[in-house]
């Protein structure tokens, strides 16, 4: 195999894992924004609902949603440091 | 019987023939050929079957035309309509696509057919087939050897077309070298006599071969050599056409109701346009004659006119049958009705998807939801509880407190009519699916049999659950009956929230909110930990009854946990993507543990246990 060959080839092996880690990083960019929005549905109600066990569940969900958020915007800032640092 | 009777008839009629004749012997061998070879192209294209060929198929059914064009094209391409038959059915089964959609693509198939007719006469006749055949052969074979499905698929299709070829080639053979020592024009018939006849034989030796496209090669290849008239080539090519709903009907025994619709859909189709044929079969040869002439075809070329008839009459049944698709559709729904039977039985699982990697799992997908709608009103009447109060608005807490709402149910005879046939028929759908699935599936077929198991074990649960559960929700103990309601309430909520659950939103969003049940019940479970603990300090209950709720507690957790996980397994298995996000944002269960006991922390001043 020539090296042109080999060259042209691991090109198109880099190209597909840098367009799985775009569509990865697409994917966790939607899921991150839809959770940002429930927690902000969920703030909003807690102000109107007064029944205790209502608001404990609505507390418990708001926790919840900014932890799987946190771990979130973890893996996205590493992902997007991977991507910036092999210069795609 | 027939079986029994049929297959030593055809075994003595063969010998008989071997024994007799060695031509015989070359023309037999020639359909053996062909028919191998029709089935090693099936297996190729199987091979395609679970991306391309699935995708056009789900995309062709909006509109009939779309449907229509799918079968011509696809049948021409393949050579098979048995194959599209197959595929239909399984899709149809599964309730990817509709009955008209469905039936679209029969008629479509059905005139997709008759390209082979036009293969055979115009290209098979006229070059040396054995030539070409040896060396597709064995590049076909060297295909077959490569690790790729793909490729190998590519050799089963090349092996098909090599076996087709020395089968076109040892059935010319055999005719031209009959010719020279017996006529068998001699045997001709003539007049309506002669049409019936033919036709009947033509409809036999399909439903022998369940191959028209064999049944036709052999006419024609007859035809080319004069050892059958045109006139009863026409009535054995129209018997050919309605003999072929066979592979229909036999694919469409095991399937369910869909599946039967459409094999009828196809006999009635067939029936029709051969009927139509033979009525207008005057008319009819004489647009053969106008066709022929306008295309260049020789008045005396009778095999690519028998081509021309074939087209002609199928495409005639197609332009008669499409206006009434819709009543077809609506007779077909009222006349074959699904059994009325005592077990519910599984209603999206087929033989014909097992081969389908993508379809036998969206199938089995289907049916384990199928499974859980059953499993919610089992545990909800479990639990005593309607399912109905559950998807309601209704506060779960008063309702579970209402007096006098014991639901009396048997729950084994529940379990046998609408859990034990489906489950039973999953976990065995699942194991031969898996047998003849490429390896990337195996993951996605284990997590399915998980959901299937995680089911099952709910309802065993709330049986052992259920056992102290009626006498307690009635006790006279205030205590002892709060903390049972308790019980019922926690499952109650699990199986509403499940409920719902939005299909509608984004997949991995919907799984992450699993996590937000999980904290709930944690929570919950800590709580009734504590009141427990109280109710024995305080002496409001005996030692025996805390020990059974200690024990009622665990079981509850355990129906909570396998409803949970049973949900989780279903729908990652149907995640196209973002599996590894949701891996990456759901919680551990260290993490639901801090949550419930943070938000418990911070509200200990105000509980909300309700009393």
């Amino acid at each position: 195999m020539t090296n042109d060959k080999l060259f042209e080839k691991l090109s198109a092996l880099l190209e597909v894992e840098d367009d799985t880690d775009k569509k990865h990083i697409k994917k966790l960019r939607k899921v991150l924004q839809k959770l940002k929005k429930r927690q902000k549905e969920l703030h909003a109600s807690l102000d109107q609902i007064e029944d205790e066990h209502e608001r404990r569940k609505i507390k418990q969900n708001i926790e919840v949603l900014k932890l799987q958020r946190k771990k979130g915007v973890g893996v996205y800032k590493e992902l997007k440091q991977t991507v910036a640092s092999t210069g795609h | 019987m027939l079986g029994r009777i049929l297959l030593p008839s055809i075994f003595l009629v063969l010998s008989y023939g071997f024994w007799v004749s060695s031509n015989f012997k070359d023309i037999a061998a020639g359909v053996a050929l062909f028919l191998f070879g029709m089935l090693c192209m099936e297996q190729g294209f199987k091979a395609y079957s679970g991306g391309t060929l699935q995708r056009a198929l789900s995309r062709s059914t909006d509109r009939l035309w779309k449907s229509l064009s799918f079968g011509v094209v696809s049948t021409a391409l393949m050579q098979s309509s048995s194959l599209v038959s197959v595929i239909t059915i399984s899709f149809l089964s599964a309730q990817l696509i509709g009955l008209a959609g469905g039936i679209g693509i029969i008629f479509g198939a059905n005139l997709g057919t008759t390209t082979g007719a036009w293969i055979v006469a115009g290209f098979g006749l006229k070059v040396n087939l054995s030539a070409y055949a040896l060396p597709i052969l064995v590049f076909g074979v060297v295909f077959l050897m490569q690790s790729s499905q793909k490729i190998k698929g590519l050799g089963w299709i090349l092996v098909g077309i090599g076996f087709l070829f020395l089968g076109i080639h040892y059935m010319k053979e055999g005719f031209s070298a009959y010719s020279q020592h017996i006529d068998l024009t001699q045997y001709a018939m003539t007049g309506v006599a002669g049409l019936l006849a033919f036709t009947l034989i033509g409809i036999a030796a399909t439903v022998i071969m369940q191959s028209s496209h064999a049944t036709l090669t052999l006419i024609i290849t007859a035809l080319a050599v004069g050892q059958i008239t045109y006139e009863n080539a026409l009535a054995l090519t129209i018997g050919a056409n309605v003999g072929t709903t066979i592979t229909a009907i036999l694919g469409s025994l095991s399937a369910n109701i869909s599946g039967k619709r459409l094999a009828a859909a196809h006999l009635v189709f067939n029936l029709v346009t051969g009927l139509v044929a033979l009525v207008f079969l005057q008319p009819l040869l004489s647009a053969v004659d106008i066709i022929s002439s306008w295309a260049g075809i020789g008045q005396t070329d009778h095999t690519l006119k028998l081509a021309v008839f074939h087209t002609l009459f199928n495409l005639l049944g197609v332009l008669l049958m499409l206006p009434m698709i819709n009543t077809l559709v609506s007779w077909l729904e009222r006349h074959l009705r699904e059994d009325k039977v005592e077990h519910d039985k599984p209603r999206y699982l087929s033989e014909a998807s097992l081969a389908l990697p993508d379809i036998a799992m969206q199938a089995v997908t289907k049916e384990t939801q199928h499974l859980f709608r059953n499993a919610f009103t089992v545990i909800a009447h479990g639990i005593s509880l309607r399912r109905a109060s559950i998807t309601s608005d209704e506060d779960l807490w008063q309702l579970v407190q209402s007096p006098g709402k014991i639901i009396v149910v048997d729950l084994d005879d529940q379990y046998a009519r609408n859990i034990k046939d489906i489950y039973s028929a999953n976990i065995e759908f699942l194991s031969r699916a898996q047998a003849e699935a490429p390896r990337e599936y195996a993951e996605t077929y284990n997590a399915l049999r998980r959901a299937n198991m995680d089911v099952v074990a709910a309802i065993k649960a709330v049986k052992h659950l259920r056992k102290n559960l009626l006498p307690c929700m009635l006790s006279s103990n205030p205590d002892i009956r709060r903390e049972y309601n308790q019980f019922r309430a926690r499952i109650g909520e699990v199986l509403r929230e499940l409920a719902t659950l939005r299909d509608g939103d984004d997949a991995v969003v919907t799984l992450l909110s699993l996590d937000q049940i999980r904290v709930a019940i944690v929570d919950a479970e800590n709580q009734a930990a504590r009141a427990v603990d109280k109710l024995i300090r305080e002496g409001l209950i005996t030692s025996q009854a805390a020990a059974s709720l200690i024990n009622d507690g665990a079981y509850v957790k355990e129906v909570i946990r396998k409803l949970l996980d049973m949900y989780e397994e279903l729908h990652k298995a149907g995640l196209t993507d973002g599996s590894e996000v949701h891996d990456e944002l759901a919680l551990e269960s260290h993490e639901i543990d801090t949550i419930a006991h943070e938000v418990d922390r911070d509200q200990v001043a105000k509980p909300s246990v309700r009393n």
